[in-house]
């Protein structure tokens, strides 16, 4: 059980992390279709460097360490890739959707085009030394088990991120301006906000938080990367949608919606399961289990998606000039 | 034949300063950024082999080792599955949809074209038109459950046609590699057998034209459809009413159009359509009637996702879709000749998704030259218009509400 | 007295359109200011430009005589000009706290709100000004009167000393504009000055120390209130004798077109009865007017007329026939046109020609298509028989862009194709909204000439000098319910605002029908 629930939040945290980064997009008044293709870029950045570290340069350096160096040059690629949406949304006021689109497909061409320039494979890999092992809280297994003996530094980075994106838009100045400038940005601008200031943060915030958290998906589940995080970057966007742009809803959509990712991964791990898969062996129970992430998010956008309330002028693009 | 000429240059100015010319030049304009950027990244790659490198890219389908000629076949073979995707999404751009599931739709046609083609024995002659027909009706169904989704649940579109994508591949692979396998599968390439004989699309002495090319009826059906989807768009009511509801959903349901009809249709037909290109590629005799295979890895194919490029360079107009597929496949079939020059093929695919970036914003680009240019020349405004309404400052114009 | 602003030759010009015209214009401390004109005589414009969000082509503005450069809002309130506009600049789903301080939150440091000393400061202002505000609701559950005092707060607490005001009362009923009125007084008397544009001369009778004028981009002349009479604005305003009463027959009236019983939609979103058991009759021949201010009913109880919303009960007779549930199509198709409120949400579609939106409501019919093909020569003959009959001005005749219409002339043309269809029954909604005087006058009249040809029509309107000059009889609306029947001429102004503010509600009885009217009726239902 405890295996499950840990292996639960290799899937809930990115899932957490990048859909709010698309939080910070859409609540500033951009739609971050180009999530996936950031976390792509993140990703390959991040194992680049973290392959560099190891296989050439071969330092000694603690493994948190190196993750967190990682982390950060995940961020800092994703804010480099963000920048191009922030400008065709921001300065060309052009169409989000159709620009999201290119920047995704950018993203997978550029990723594989590099990777067989720079480590003649379309994979690169990485040696998987980031897990926790401490005894810290033994006492209590489970709790042990989760978060301290199996965990890593993403999980805690991942729930810091959440509580800093509560604290920041319910209490400072900077969230209740870029929340203004997604609601209704000619109000903000005649109240003395630069509007166009404010939208660029939400995208280049975003842009870190999604490179980071594609990052967060390939450590903890893999021992490399080959160019694709299968969709997540969408289902980030549904966990967003289904939480309604808050924090806290975002955080539990994010539980629910992993929890049905890390099904596809550990179903046969679960006693009954594996029990009814020996008594039904007809039964394409691994084609189920895969598929049902994705099943799963249509059902739950169609029964909430008629009373969504996204913020009023989010995808709209703005002209500081049009009073 | 003076008065002809005289007509054909109004025609010509008239067509200068209009919408239409004002989209072909930014089209133009965005392919012209995104394969400059191609021919940096060879130049950045490797400097020495970049001449060579650039004659390759610029010369696209000419490549092929058995002559120009040759290539133009290939080109022509090669693009119809596109021209197939990009109808696709451009139709149910008309209707303000973004169609970004065209590859679920693509692969629901592949498979159920495989499968008449494959499991159809009995079905003699027919079995060609007939699993030509069912590919097209299952990428139809594929397509339609997007637009049920959208209509009557409001549920965003591009989610929804990328979980189908995903839900599509993992179905059709999974059913390919389970119950399916032994009847459809070559288990050592892990990839389908080929269709049989009776399946296959008829060469219709285009083998004979563009010997080796591997071009078959499949393009004459390509430019058909083109035709068909265009007479549709423009002149039937049906048409009509689809385009009010990409233009303005609110005043065409003012009006009386049914929009969730519209919606549900629009992405029925434009999933017909791609299916339609997934089953003509599994149905391919292809080169010397080696027929096509398809692979059974977790991948989503490609070639739903090239036709959102095709559908926006060729501004959503069937016509225009038919060039740009030319043109990407164009451009496509440079991909080995510059991998032999040790460039990776997946330059090809950069410089399309480059493209397709800026051609998002090259039509505000070209406007913003054409305003430059006006200035400049100091035009006196139309004041036949004036009338005493209040004239708000310029707004960038839309052509289209795109509907999430 | 003491010029607190002055803006001397200012020019502003947009594409087409010169909105001011070497404007100068003077404020003095202390003084409420109106400044008046018609729709698009460039009131918005100039004040946009004191406000700083445009930037005047030539011209300088000067405060308290020196000469001062405002390029932006924030320049703007740092020399103390704040601005309440016409569509209010807030923020829904904030608090009316958060949409005061935004932009200007006070902080105890490293950015978080203070929202505790805010509000005691915010407290505080509303009892000095005496406006009654609660700072923790939130804006898109209180009125519009107690959203206009949130924008009057905000002006406050940046402690701004000029006060400009555009279009304050359109969306007020009359009590809240006697308040609005009682308001300004006080900030005028505490130190403020006001400037108030307005195209209602009632109001800048009542309130305001001086006028003035604008027309067509022009400064036509400053004076004072005292001095002059409405007829002298009016005249200022639009450079001829306008004619507030409109010459009418008296019609007999014929069946009733319309019948609507019992009608009952609810708002999804809040359970809130927005039309309650709402009936009543149109007949042949008569304009009803169902007046009432915005946000009463009113735009839903069109939106069922018209089909583009089902009502949750009730029913709806056209000619007799229960409509309540077919199709708009259908509707369009047997007796119904209708003017809608928004022209460039419902009415018209820019991107598309003005022949094909000229049509619009027949290419589904033949001779407009044969065999589901689209047959363009009678769309385009259609066009310019409309186009020519009902003077409407284009760039280039029926292939124009309607996008590049004038609001005026995109007017014209839905009430040209709405006209053209010859229904029995007419929905006009907000017919004249942004219209200049002259058009005002041709849709009046085409309306008019409708009624005397037979035809019934039901107008909703937010104008007071509309509905009391052109309908028969009239319906007020107040929170969803109807409140008053009666012929126009046996009512005043001041009796209309009572009902539409709520303060008088008659008992309106249930629909009652004439034997020949179930005649009628049963008619219908046998011939199904």
């Amino acid at each position: 059980m405890s295996f499950i629930i840990a292996q639960s939040f290799y899937f809930i945290i990115p899932l957490l992390i990048v859909a709010i980064a698309g939080l910070f997009s859409e609540k500033s008044g951009t739609v971050n279709i180009a999530l996936e293709g950031i976390m792509v870029i993140g990703a390959f950045f991040g194992v680049l460097f973290i392959h560099f570290m190891q296989a050439v340069v071969k330092i000694n350096m603690n493994p948190q360490l190196l993750l967190f160096l990682a982390l950060m040059v995940s961020g800092v690629a994703g804010v480099g890739f963000s920048s191009l949406l922030g400008f065709l949304a921001i300065k060309m006021r052009a169409d989000q959707t159709i620009g999201g689109t290119a920047l995704n497909l950018l993203a997978a061409s550029l990723v594989v085009y590099l990777s067989k320039a720079i480590v003649k494979d379309t994979r690169i890999y990485f040696s998987a030394v980031f897990e926790f092992k401490s005894n810290f809280l033994s006492q209590i297994p489970f709790i042990n088990y989760v978060f301290f003996n199996h965990a890593y530094l993403t999980t805690y980075i991942g729930i810091i991120i959440l509580i800093a994106t509560v604290l920041i838009f319910k209490y400072t100045r900077f969230g209740l301006r870029l929340s203004a400038c997604g609601e209704h940005p000619q109000a903000a601008q005649s109240a003395g906000i630069n509007v166009i200031k404010y939208r660029w943060a939400g995208v280049l915030i975003s842009g870190f938080l999604a490179g980071l958290g594609g990052l967060a998906y390939v450590i903890p589940t893999s021992i490399s990367f080959e160019g694709t995080v299968a969709g997540y970057g969408f289902l980030a966007l549904a966990v967003l949608i289904f939480g309604q742009w808050r924090p806290s809803r975002v955080f539990l959509a994010a539980i629910f919606f992993g929890f049905f990712k890390t099904l596809s991964v550990v179903y046969f791990g679960i006693d009954a399961i594996s029990g009814w898969m020996t008594t039904y062996p007809n039964i394409p129970f691994a084609l189920f289990f895969r598929i049902l992430p994705y099943v799963v998010t249509l059902i739950v956008l169609a029964i909430t998606s008629k009373k969504s309330r996204a913020p009023k002028a989010s995808g709209i693009p703005f002209d500081p000039l049009a009073g | 034949m003076d008065n002809f000429k005289v007509k054909l240059t109004t025609k010509w100015n008239e067509f200068k300063v209009s919408q239409g010319f004002k989209n072909i030049t930014a089209s133009l304009l965005a392919i012209l950024l995104g394969i400059l950027l191609g021919i940096i990244i060879i130049l950045i790659t490797n400097i020495g082999n970049s001449g060579l490198g650039i004659s390759r890219l610029l010369l696209g389908a000419f490549n092929n080792p058995r002559g120009a000629w040759i290539g133009i076949g290939q080109l022509l073979y090669r693009v119809t599955p596109l021209v197939f995707t990009g109808l696709a999404v451009a139709f149910a751009f008309k209707t303000g949809v973004f169609n970004i599931g065209a590859s679920g739709q693509y692969t629901m046609g592949l498979f159920v074209a495989a499968i008449v083609g494959i499991l159809g024995d009995n079905l003699g002659f027919m079995q060609w038109p007939i699993a030509l027909l069912a590919g097209g009706l299952a990428g139809a169904l594929w397509g339609a459950l997007s637009g049920v989704f959208k209509a009557l649940f409001n549920v965003n579109i591009v989610i929804s046609g990328i979980m189908l994508n995903y839900i599509g591949m993992f179905l059709v692979n999974g059913m390919l590699g389970g119950f399916l396998r032994p009847y459809m599968v070559d288990g050592a390439q892990n990839r389908t057998i080929t269709v049989d004989q009776a399946a296959r699309t008829p060469y219709a002495l285009l083998d004979k034209i563009f010997p080796n090319s591997g071009l078959d009826f499949g393009i004459i059906l390509a430019i058909g459809f083109v035709v068909l989807i265009w007479f549709v768009l423009n002149k039937t009511v049906f048409g009509r009413e689809l385009k009010s509801v990409g233009m303005n959903r609110d005043a065409a349901k003012y009006a009386g159009v049914n929009e969730k009809r519209a919606i549900i249709l629009s992405m029925a037909i434009a999933g017909f359509l791609a299916g339609i290109g997934g089953a003509l590629f599994i149905l391919a005799p292809s080169i010397r009637n080696l027929g096509n295979q398809y692979s059974l890895e977790n991948v989503i194919l490609g070639a739903g996702f090239d036709g959102i490029p095709i559908a926006l360079l060729g501004n959503s107009h069937p016509v225009g879709v038919f060039f740009a597929a030319l043109f990407v496949q164009y451009i496509k079939l440079s991909g080995d000749p510059l991998q032999s020059l040790g460039y990776a093929s997946e330059i090809v695919n950069l410089i399309i998704a480059v493209i397709l970036y800026f051609s998002a914003f090259a039509l505000i680009i070209s406007q913003y030259v054409t305003k430059l240019r006006k200035k400049k020349n100091n035009q006196v405004n139309d004041d036949s218009n004036k009338d005493n309404g209040v004239v708000p400052p310029e707004k960038p114009s839309k052509t289209e509400e795109v509907i999430l | 007295m003491h010029n607190i602003i002055e803006m001397r030759n200012i020019t502003k010009k947009f594409p087409g359109i010169i909105a001011n015209n070497n404007v100068t214009f003077e404020l003095r401390r202390g003084e409420i200011h109106a400044l008046l004109g018609e729709n698009g005589a460039g009131k918005s414009t100039l004040m946009s430009i004191l406000f700083g969000m445009y930037k005047a082509d030539s011209g300088v503005i000067l405060k308290d005589g020196q000469e001062v450069v405002i390029n932006s809002p924030n320049d703007a309130n740092d020399l103390g000009i704040g601005m309440v506009h016409q569509h209010f600049k807030l923020v829904e789903v904030f608090s009316v706290l958060d949409n005061i301080i935004m932009g200007i939150e006070p902080s105890k440091g490293s950015g978080v709100i203070d929202r505790k000393s805010a509000k005691e400061d915010i407290i505080k202002l509303c009892e000095q000004y005496e406006l009654a505000l609660n700072p923790d609701d939130i804006i898109e559950d209180v009125t519009v009167g107690a959203q206009q005092r949130t924008e009057i707060l905000k002006m406050l607490f940046r402690k701004n000393d000029i006060l400009i005001f555009d279009e304050p009362t359109a969306v007020l009923t009359p009590q809240e504009i006697k308040q609005l009125m009682i308001t300004m007084k006080k900030l005028a008397k505490e130190g403020k000055s006001i400037i108030f544009i307005t195209h209602k001369l009632e109001e800048i009778m009542t309130v305001c120390d001086r006028v003035t004028v604008l027309r067509r981009g022009k400064n036509m002349g400053t004076v004072e209130v005292k001095d002059v009479t409405k007829e002298k604005l009016s005249k200022m305003m639009v450079g001829r004798e306008v004619d507030f009463k409109i010459e009418k027959n008296d019609m007999e009236l014929g069946d009733a077109v319309l019948m609507v019983k019992d009608l009952v939609v609810i708002n999804e979103l809040s359970k809130k009865h927005v039309v309650d058991h709402v009936s009543f009759k149109v007949r042949r021949g008569e304009i009803v007017c169902i007046a009432g201010i915005d946000g009463n009913g009113q735009s839903e109880l069109g939106y069922a007329l018209s089909g583009i919303v089902k009502p949750n009960s009730g029913q709806i007779y056209l000619n007799y026939e229960d409509i309540t549930n077919k199709s708009i199509r259908y509707r369009n198709d047997n007796g119904m046109s209708h003017i809608p409120e928004d022209r460039h949400k419902y009415g018209l579609i820019l991107q598309d020609s003005l022949a094909n939106n000229l049509a619009l409501k027949k290419y589904h019919l033949e001779p407009f298509q044969r065999k589901g093909i689209i047959k363009n020569e009678p769309i385009n003959a259609l066009a310019n028989e409309l186009i020519t009959h009902f003077d409407i001005r284009s760039g280039q005749g029926a292939k124009t862009l309607s996008g590049s219409l004038s609001g005026g002339n995109q007017q014209k043309a839905i009430i040209a194709r709405e006209i053209n269809k010859d229904s029995d029954f007419l929905l006009s909604i907000q017919t004249v909204r942004g219209l200049d005087v002259g058009a005002v006058e041709f849709a009046h009249k085409s309306i008019i000439k409708e009624r005397d040809r037979g035809k019934g029509i039901l107008m909703i309107s937010f104008e007071l000098d509309e509905v009391m000059s052109i309908s028969d009889r009239i319906l007020v609306m107040y929170e969803g319910k109807i409140v008053k029947d009666v012929l126009a001429k046996d009512i005043t102004v001041d009796e209309l605002g009572l009902y539409m503010a709520g303060i008088k509600q008659d008992e309106i009885p249930p629909l009652t029908l004439t034997e020949q009217e179930n005649e009628k009726m049963a008619q219908w239902r046998g011939n199904k």
